[in-house]
């Protein structure tokens, strides 16, 4: 009895050994089949959301990184104008001659139906070297300079000498969707002994420091994928002031 | 029942957990293996992604930098605005009671007195003593940390931060358009995003276009002007709006030896002193005592709107009072006395002082010096009760004259001069000058601004 007993309880393990050893059965080679092809399924998804995610994220960099470009240079460019090599001219002037303005004071934003779309303004630049004394007093053809909006190439484009247009931005990464600009000319009343027709005292001064502000914000969206759209504003103060006569009305 | 027996069951069961359990090890070590690499590949496969995360952070660090050096340079051009209108500083910039220590403005800047050149122009003081030096600053948390090298202390002590941060500048003074001109310097400055180190540091006494370990740097110009406390000294040594009286027994004593400004007395009303109780001495060989009444002088001191200040001045008082060089002397209700005056005029030898009230002066002595004259400007009544001795252009609403003392220069009152005993007065066209072309308030010159690329 005890032996039958004992065989007895062996035979189902020595059938399982044997049907391991067997190979793959088909269910198994199906449900191993379909479990690759799920896992194969969420690997394409993750690397195709990562891949599109990455062309997103280079796409973006590449937009952020040129309007910063773009708003760093017209930055730059914008708080000097004005600059004039011979400005010490105004101190301790001689009198005998007219007194000396700034040639290069004239600032001429352009409005258009979206607001102001073109800014020309200019500086010195005829100087040799570290001398600021050899300008000539004018504005000559490469001191002129501007930023504008091209709407029908859509670039910001810089003006590098008159009538020299260049885009600043590439069309073929970013378009231009938007760009708008505030020129505010603030006057700061001069403290000074003389005095206008109208009236004395200080408050009848007719010198002024015209302090002028330019404010621009650039809109743009990335060629190959409009969900890309990225703006940046600026608000610069333009560091040479212009001092100019301004005398109030008369009274009525 | 026998075949239910379970020991003989177990015991039969058993080879096999054991051998499972001896291969287990093996198979183990190589599925940690397999996951390490695994997760090695996953962090790689995520840096590569971020790598454009990582550039986003370069360009603002690049762009944070950069602006912090523009920053810098333009504080830097604030500073030296700031600096050339103080009073007496010591090697580190700060305010100084020492009277060895010049102001920043003599520090650096040389008074050219040499008549081929531009009247009121300013060389460089190591012209004399090369070579050239450099004010600059370091900001630690938010506090500024300067230099102000003189030709004996060339590099005052500077320490910058341990882990190196901290913006800094240097300024460099420069002849606007390369020549001397009529109150007149430029200035460079040099920001930095950091200090950097050793000798190509932001605030080396060297000129340099290198910059060593400095992370970011930019250069803006600008000049800056003089714009004169006085612009046109007055003609007489005593020059009042309102009448000149001397009481009988007194003698009024006034010389004027200068040829361009030949008047002592010049009055606005009648009447006169008698010629008894004046001692008037116009230049050699001038037949004239240069004693002259003009009603010109009482219409311009009875117009309203301070038109007599703005006339002497070119600015009105407010505004005079609010220019960085003028030191305001707040008076208490009985107006000030000559101790309040003190330390102002010793610290601030060449600035233009301006009492808010009535001024006594009772201490005796000399306020200011030929070298450094006074322009002591009185909104009030000016009461002389001591001795003194004033070396200058004193300006008073009207002067009460009660003891002997003197004035080496001129006095100007928009009212009455009262003397009730000897006054001696003494016209100094050497001292006026120096107050006409080297007193003020330098300031930016509009249109001078640029950013510069090299030095």
């Amino acid at each position: 009895m005890m032996r039958t007993a004992q065989h007895l309880s062996l035979r189902p393990a020595l059938l399982l050994q044997r049907s391991r050893s067997l190979g793959l059965s088909v269910v198994e080679l199906m449900i191993g089949i379909t479990i690759g092809l799920f896992i194969l399924a969420g690997a394409s998804l993750v690397l195709t959301t990562q891949l599109g995610d990455n062309r997103r994220l280079l796409l973006e960099a590449q937009v952020q990184q040129d309007l910063r470009a773009t708003a760093d240079m017209m930055a730059h460019d914008i708080r000097a104008a004005g600059y004039w090599a011979h400005a010490y001219a105004q101190v301790w002037p001689d009198l005998t001659v007219p007194f000396p303005f700034n040639p290069y004071a004239a600032m001429a934003p352009r409005e258009s139906a979206d607001g102001v779309d073109t800014l020309t303004f200019s500086r010195s630049l005829n100087e040799v070297a570290f001398d600021d004394g050899t300008d000539d007093d004018k504005v000559t053809d490469n001191e002129v300079a501007g930023f504008r909006w091209n709407k029908s190439n859509r670039t910001i484009d810089v003006q590098l000498g008159s009538g020299n247009w260049q885009a600043l931005t590439d069309p073929a990464v970013l378009t231009i969707t938007n760009f708008n600009m505030v020129v505010t000319p603030v006057d700061l009343p001069l403290p000074c002994g003389a005095t206008c027709p109208t009236g004395p005292g200080p408050a009848f001064c007719p010198l002024a420091l015209s302090a002028r502000d330019v404010q621009y914000t650039i809109s743009v969206e990335a060629v190959h994928d409009s969900s890309i759209k990225r703006s940046i504003g600026n608000r610069i103060r333009l560091r040479n002031e212009i001092p100019r006569v301004v005398c109030p009305a008369p009274a009525p | 029942m026998m075949t239910m027996n379970p020991p003989v069951a177990v015991s039969a069961a058993l080879p096999r957990p054991i051998a499972a359990r001896r291969s287990a090890p093996a198979a183990g070590v190589a599925a940690l293996t397999v996951v390490m690499i695994l997760f090695f590949v996953m962090a790689l496969v995520a840096a590569y992604t971020n790598r454009s995360l990582v550039f986003e952070q370069r360009v603002a660090t690049n762009s944070y930098r950069s602006a912090r050096a523009i920053e810098s340079a333009e504080a830097g051009l604030e500073w030296t605005v700031a600096m050339l209108n103080g009073g007496r500083i010591d090697n580190n910039c700060k305010p100084s009671d020492v009277a060895a220590d010049s102001d920043f403005r003599r520090r650096y800047l040389l008074d050219l007195v040499d008549p081929s050149i531009a009247e009121g122009s300013y060389g460089f003081t190591w012209a004399a003593n090369p070579p050239r030096m450099f004010p600059a600053c370091i900001t630690r948390a938010g506090v500024l940390q300067c230099i102000c090298p003189t030709p004996v202390t060339r590099n005052p002590a500077m320490t910058a931060e341990a882990d190196g941060s901290g913006s800094a500048f240097r300024i460099q003074l420069e002849l606007p358009g390369s020549e001397p001109r009529s109150g007149l310097t430029g200035v460079i400055a040099l920001g930095c995003a950091n200090p950097g180190s050793g000798a190509l540091s932001c605030y080396a006494q060297q000129n340099t276009d290198e910059l060593g370990s400095a992370d970011a740097a930019a250069r803006a110009q600008i000049n800056v002007g003089l714009l004169r406390a006085l612009p046109l000294a007055p003609v007489a040594a005593l020059t009042a709006g309102g009448t000149v009286s001397v009481t009988a027994g007194s003698i009024l004593t006034v010389s004027n030896s200068s040829n361009n400004a030949a008047l002592t007395v010049h009055a606005g009303n009648l009447p006169l002193p008698p010629s008894a109780a004046m001692a008037l001495t116009g230049p050699a060989g001038s037949a004239s005592d240069g004693l002259l009444r003009d009603s010109n002088l009482s219409d311009l001191a009875a117009a309203p709107n301070e038109l007599w200040f703005s006339s002497l001045f070119a600015i009105d008082p407010v505004n005079f009072a609010a220019l960085p060089a003028t030191r305001t002397v707040a008076c208490a209700a009985g107006g000030c006395v000559s101790n309040d005056l003190t330390t102002t005029l010793a610290n601030f030898p060449r600035n233009p002082v301006l009492v808010a009230g009535n001024l006594t002066l009772d201490g005796g002595g000399a306020l200011g010096t030929a070298a450094d004259p006074v322009l002591l400007i009185v909104r009030g009544i000016l009461t002389i009760s001591s001795n003194v001795t004033l070396n200058g252009l004193v300006q008073a609403d009207s002067v009460v004259w009660a003891s002997p003392a003197t004035v080496q220069g001129a006095l100007v009152t928009t009212g009455n001069f009262a003397a009730s005993t000897n006054a001696t007065l003494t016209y100094r066209q050497d001292l006026l000058d120096t107050i006409r072309l080297r007193y003020g308030s330098f300031l930016r010159v509009p249109g001078s601004w640029k950013q510069r690329t090299q030095n």
